[in-house]
């Protein structure tokens, strides 16, 4: 995605906007969303070895890119972008869920051998 | 040499606590090293042996973390935290009825405990895998 600075002005209509900030491909993911899955994929790893790519790809989203290459509608864009971001938050979620309740269980046992 | 150490409950949970900050800043031969000390002094613990597996989990040596997990439960059939741990590898090595089945197991032994936990939050993440494998 590239921003054009010169027309950023004050009288930018919300349709500009909307332009501007449309991705010009849809078979892969933007550039802060691949550093984002990246991130909390490589944090993901530490833990538990292959979770940083289960994460990572849904956060990057080249799985609904490659299974919807060429969406028209912009309607269609936005309800896949909806569908996809709530898959990531869910595996995000889940993911989270399951380091920290593993740290606890960690802690509960040495606290159980005392 | 015969060595006769009776270390402290405190000071055995505090040489664990260090193995996890070890194992859990990727000093992996440090944990280790620390968790076969502990193991020394507690020969019978199974969670000595679920840590040591973890050691071994996080460094992608599967096999070896089975072998562990595995101990830990001859050690204590009833150990709700060995089952969780064995279903998280199962679910690792793409295995997912025998990690619903431990995974139940544990949430069974332990249904109230972290154990329990775990394992419950371990079997959502099974769904998520499924899910993201359909998208």
């Amino acid at each position: 995605m590239v921003l054009n600075p010169s027309a950023s002005s004050s009288t930018t209509s919300l349709n500009d906007i909307l332009k501007l900030t449309s991705p010009t491909t849809t078979t892969g993911p933007s550039g802060i969303r691949s550093v984002f899955g990246s991130i909390l994929g490589g944090i993901g790893n530490i833990m538990m070895p292959g979770l940083g790519s289960v994460i990572g790809n849904a956060i990057g989203g080249s799985a609904l890119g490659a299974a919807m290459p060429g969406l028209g509608g912009q309607t269609t864009q936005y309800l896949a972008l909806q569908q996809e971001m709530e898959n990531e938050s869910l595996a995000f979620e889940t993911a989270s869920t399951v380091l920290k309740v593993r740290h606890d269980a960690a802690l509960a046992a040495i606290q159980n051998m005392k | 040499m015969a060595w006769n150490v009776n270390a402290s409950n405190e000071e055995i949970g505090v040489l664990m606590e260090a193995a996890v900050i070890y194992r859990d800043s990727q000093k992996f031969t440090e944990a280790r090293e620390v968790l076969e000390g502990v193991r020394a002094l507690l020969p019978k613990s199974d969670a000595v042996q679920v840590a040591l597996g973890v050691v071994c989990f996080q460094q992608g040596d599967f096999a070896a973390a089975a072998r562990h997990y595995h101990l830990a439960l001859e050690l204590n059939p009833q150990s709700a935290y060995a089952y969780a741990h064995l279903g998280e590898l199962d679910l690792f090595q793409k295995d997912k009825p025998k990690a619903v089945e431990h995974l139940k197991q544990a949430v069974k032994l332990d249904p109230q405990g972290t154990s329990g936990k775990l394992a419950r939050s371990l079997l959502q993440f099974a769904d998520v895998i499924k899910y993201k494998e359909m998208a």
